[in-house]
């Protein structure tokens, strides 16, 4: 198994011994750096904003267009949202349900789409149909009937509702390790299953393995739709001391003409940090994915 | 144990029997929590459901109703007028820029990738403010790079023919959930097949042709079918920013359907409204899922 | 393989109660808003009382009341829920249709017939003469929209008034009396003096605006209802018919259209406004940018805070051809109680504590808003806690005239149209409809939306 280099590797198609295109490939490589960093820049650009923004005074937060660079610098903010928002309780309620809906659909979602990469049967064509079907009638027609099931069950005003049904499956993710899955050669569970590796272990042992970029990517989208979930705890949260960080924000908007909006500022760089830096350490595993050496091709 | 079972004797008959076992979260999970309120949204299209009032049942008459609504015509066409510029510009870039941050020679990739991904996780109410700069027609960022290309650059949200492109803009800087996924997927890229189509001859394009697109096109795939769900329902973006407007030109149908579900206590309405959408984003996927049998490779078939 | 089975055996546990409720689930709209689980909920009634409310925004103030509340009701627990403007609705609704309403809201005051028409909200009249509760303690806008066919659903609790709003310092570059209100009442004179204190640049950019009577390009709140009442034009024939195609109407619109046109066109009214957020405190008024707008008292406190340099005046907006007549804008909150809420006498009693006036004055000092009892309104420490006492004085006294928005179930469809960005009056300004033919489409969506309603009831 060796460590796929990815397609514009010089090292896998680069000609040491001509200067002229090497000096050719580095002024490439040098190009492509400076658009990629501008690019970067660009893009990051929203979080920086977060941040000056929280940071500026009453008088220059509206000055139009905006201060790139606020003066003088006012870190109160952080201290103020902090004391008028309880948004530490709010962090680990988020962070609670973050952990264990990336639980639920990780384990819940794989092992579905396995069952629909893997395997034919009757009906199964039928199933994933309807599967891609719940993803196409609009969240807002069934939310009362919805919240009817789970007034049903009590949850309301408790976090299950938020986060048991990622541990029974989620269509996007199941289609999307689906669609990786299917990737895989069917060689390889053939040769498992003649060695006498049962029907889950070909799952355990040779599908996840193999899938850790795309287990990876439904960790962190997971992790982030869960973090940035607005109107599922809107609907179904009321106490204060349940709230997740995207609903507690909404603290900080006092009426429709008062908004605290530093305070806002520097509660959403609190909220956005922590994915950032998730995604920084989970993006690794792009790199180390696996190339099927020797099965294909 | 499993295998002392007669039924599981047949291959055939084995496999039945795991995929239910497999797939059974999945199945209780839509038993539980999507067929009920799927056909209670489907029953209450049929009746004049506010809310409060007593329900009555109305037949089809809430989808003959449609056909006399002049905005939901409009709105009709904005979002799919959305989706078409969407979907594609989207996918392209998701690809482009997972292409360039995938480079082995790329110093800082790390960093790169993360500042790729940020706009897709910023809180858009905390970032809305920043679009309306961005997008601002004299001083904002973007016409402002426009400028130096020389090109005049369009007032985007406040002129009608501009709105929707101006949006679509918007949508591109979340394109970090799509570099994820093709980032993913091109993990998977065999080196060797790279190495052979060079021992061919092959240039970087011919291998981008020959090589990449087909091994990761189950995922290119995925992309598009979810990108024309997602667009197909696009909302919160003109919910947010434009309401609507300027002259009903972000009027996008869910959120038409929005004002009649919660503002106009049209719940009945807006389930028929949903309902015809789901018909046609049904046949929409389908259509794709027909088409893809000639340009998508799974490796593992 | 921990996973597996822990999984495995929820699943089990879940299904069997589950698998019910959905299917229940598809049955239960046939009888909305029905009252669950009232055996509990009576059994402990005996000894603690749990009562929800439900805020859109300001949490502050009345974490305090609440808490001095339970210091004089032990029996009662509160639980004190908060929502950032316009995002209760959809919980509301959601919660109403599943019968787990909260026992208060504090909502918009204008959708309380839409509520009430619908039976959404509990009737208060009872209540109102045992608490002895007199309507003519409140502003007259704020208590006639809380009524609807003649039986009193809401308590008002605060308001909001609409005022012409202009820059003396571009006035007094122009030449112009800046102390002198502007001539609204001659709207001939208002698009003169639109185009004249309109400055652009030589790219043909807008420097200073000076007027656009629109409230989502012009960067006010409110006006288009303003204009509208100051020409006398009416919304509604009566309960049953809408008259969005009323004459006055259409030559309020023609007006706008003009406006719009004198300083420059769509083109450059919407470039202008397409640049500014439209969110709380961003106003190209407060940093120069705007001569003119109509908007309401609640820039006091943001000019002060934010804009503390600004040379501004503010004054209601005359009725046309008049001198002395005004007309205004009452906008605002009052608290109710949804219908199928438990424990009626507790909530009430509650919710006579949180509108009474100790509760208008704490909100009122903390947030700027007009309380909507009179005496709260022209108490003196309240108005002194203003910034600009003068003029919160006088705003506070002119909700004595201030106008409404029609009192009906389908009001929030004649506002989308009136007010609101897209839809309708973007019709006239982008050039797709003439005034007349906006106003003819605007009252056949009212109307049928009128109709729809009438025939549900």
């Amino acid at each position: 198994m060796a460590v796929n280099r990815g397609v514009g590797d010089p090292q896998v198609t680069a000609a040491p011994t001509f200067s002229i295109y090497r000096a050719l490939r580095l002024t490439e490589t040098l190009a492509v750096h400076v658009v990629v960093l501008a690019g970067g820049l660009f893009f990051a650009f929203p979080f920086y904003w977060l941040i000056i923004t929280s940071l500026k005074t009453d008088t220059q937060l509206f000055i139009w267009p905006p201060a790139l660079i606020p003066s003088p610098v006012e870190l109160k903010h952080y201290g103020d949202a902090l004391e008028a928002v309880p948004l530490v309780r709010y962090f680990f309620n988020s962070l609670y349900l973050a952990v264990l809906n990336v639980l639920g659909v990780l384990f819940s979602c794989s092992i579905v789409a396995y069952a629909f990469a893997r395997y034919r049967a009757p009906g199964s064509r039928v199933l994933f149909a309807v599967l891609l079907a719940t993803m196409m009638l609009p969240a807002h027609v069934t939310m009362i009937p919805l919240f009817i099931v789970f007034r049903s069950l009590d949850w309301v005003d408790t976090l299950r509702p938020l986060w048991v049904p990622a541990f029974l499956g989620n269509a996007f993710f199941i289609f999307l390790l689906r669609q990786f899955f299917m990737s895989i050669p069917q060689e390889l569970f053939d040769a498992a299953r003649i060695d006498g590796c049962s029907e889950f272990g070909q799952y355990w042992r040779i599908m996840l393995p193999l899938s850790k970029p795309a287990l990876t990517t439904v960790a962190i989208f997971q992790f982030q739709f869960t973090w940035n979930d607005f109107l599922g705890p809107l609907i179904y949260i009321n106490s204060q001391d349940k709230k997740p960080l995207a609903l507690g924000l909404q603290d900080f908007y006092k009426t429709q003409a008062t908004v605290e909006w530093q305070q806002l500022m520097a509660a959403s760089v609190m909220m956005v940090l922590p994915v950032v830096l998730l995604f920084f350490f989970l993006q690794r595993y792009f790199i180390e994915g696996i190339a099927l050496t020797g099965l294909k091709g | 144990m499993v295998k002392r079972t007669p039924i599981l004797r047949s291959l055939r008959a084995r496999e039945t029997f795991w995929f239910y076992v497999f797939a059974s979260p999945w199945i209780l999970g839509f038993l539980l929590f999507y067929f009920g309120p799927m056909i209670a949204s489907f029953w209450l299209s049929l009746t004049n459901y506010s809310v409060l009032l007593p329900t009555r049942f109305m037949g089809f008459s809430n989808y003959s109703a449609m056909f006399e609504d002049d905005l939901l015509g409009i709105s009709i066409w904005n979002t799919a007028y959305y989706a078409a510029l969407a979907v594609p510009t989207s996918m392209a870039a998701g690809l482009g820029l997972a292409m360039v941050l995938n480079r082995g020679d790329l110093r800082g990739r790390s960093f790169l990738r993360s500042a790729f991904y940020v706009p897709a996780i910023m809180p858009l109410v905390a970032v809305s403010i920043l679009w309306i700069w961005l997008l601002q027609p004299r001083f904002g960022l973007i016409n402002t790079l426009l400028y130096f290309l020389s090109i005049k650059g369009p007032n985007w949200l406040g002129d009608p023919a501009w709105s929707k492109p101006g949006l679509v803009v918007m949508n591109l800087t979340g394109v970090g959930i799509n570099m994820v996924i093709f980032l993913a997927a091109l993990q998977g890229v065999p080196t060797q097949l790279y190495e052979a189509a060079e021992l061919d001859g092959a240039n970087r394009l011919r291998k981008f042709w020959h090589v990449t697109i087909p091994m990761i096109s189950p995922a290119i795939f995925f992309v598009v079918v979810i990108g024309f769900i997602n667009s197909f329902q696009v909302f919160t973006q003109a919910y947010i920013m434009t309401e609507g407007g300027p002259a009903d030109s972000t009027l996008f149908y869910v959120l038409y359907l929005y004002r009649h579900a919660f503002n106009y206590f049209k719940m009945g309405y807006a389930s028929a409204m949903a309902w015809l959408l789901f018909v046609v984003i049904v046949a929409l996927t389908y259509i794709q899922f027909r088409l893809s049998l000639r340009w998508v490779h799974y490796g593992g078939q | 393989m921990m996973t597996s089975t822990f999984s495995r055996r929820r699943f089990l546990q879940y299904s069997a109660g589950g698998l019910g409720a959905a299917l229940a689930a598809a049955c239960v709209p046939a009888a909305p808003a029905a009252p669950a689980d009232t055996g509990a909920a009576a059994d402990e009634s005996m000894e603690a009382v749990n009562l929800e409310f439900w805020s859109e925004g300001a949490a502050d103030w009345a974490e305090e009341r609440i808490e001095k509340y339970q210091e004089m009701m032990p029996s009662v627990s509160i639980e004190f829920v908060t929502f950032k403007w316009g995002e209760m609705t959809p919980k509301l609704m959601t919660a109403s249709a599943g019968g787990a309403a909260p026992h208060i809201t504090r909502q918009d005051r204008f959708r309380m017939a839409g509520w009430a028409g619908r039976g959404g909200a509990t009737l208060l009249d009872d209540f109102v003469a045992q608490y002895n509760i007199n309507a003519d303690d409140y502003f007259p806008a704020t208590w006639a929209e809380g009524v609807w066919d003649g039986k009193v659903y809401s308590i008002p609790f605060n308001t909001d008034g609409r005022f012409i709003i202009w820059n003396k310092d571009i006035f007094a570059e122009h030449g112009l009396e800046a102390d002198d209100p502007p001539p609204t009442q001659d709207w001939e004179a208002m698009i003169g003096l639109a185009e004249q204190l309109t400055q652009t640049n030589d790219d043909g950019a807008v420097e200073v605006m000076g007027f656009i009577p629109s409230q989502m390009l012009g960067y006010g709140n409110g006006g288009d209802y303003v204009y509208a009442w100051a020409n006398g034009a009416e919304f509604m024939k009566d309960e049953r018919t809408a008259w969005m195609d009323n004459p006055l109407l259409v030559e309020t619109m023609q007006w706008q259209y003009d406006c719009v046109n004198a300083v420059g066109g769509i083109d450059v009214a919407s470039e202008f406004s397409s640049g500014w957020p439209t969110v709380a405190g961003f106003n190209p008024f407060g940093t120069g940018r705007l001569a003119m707008m109509v908007s309401g008292d609640w820039n006091l406190s943001t000019f002060a805070r934010y804009y503390e340099d600004l040379n501004f005046g503010l004054a209601p907006w005359r009725i046309r051809g008049t001198m002395d007549q005004y007309t205004g804008f009452a906008g605002g909150f009052c608290l109710a109680i949804p219908a199928g809420a438990q424990n009626l006498e507790e909530s009430f009693e509650l919710l006579n504590f949180l509108a009474g006036l100790d509760s208008q004055i704490a909100h009122t000092l903390r947030y700027q808003n007009i309380p909507c009892l009179i005496e709260a309104a022209l108490d003196e420490d309240v108005i002194n806690s203003s910034p600009y006492p003068d003029l919160r004085r006088l705003a506070n006294e002119s909700m004595n005239y201030a106008n409404f928005r029609p009192i009906t179930p389908v009001g929030q469809e004649i506002q989308d149209l009136w007010t609101y960005p897209g839809t309708g009056r973007d019709w006239v300004f982008y050039g797709q409809k003439t005034p007349e033919e906006a106003c003819v489409d605007m009252q056949e969506i009212v109307q049928k939306a009128l109709d729809d309603f009438w025939a549900s009831v």
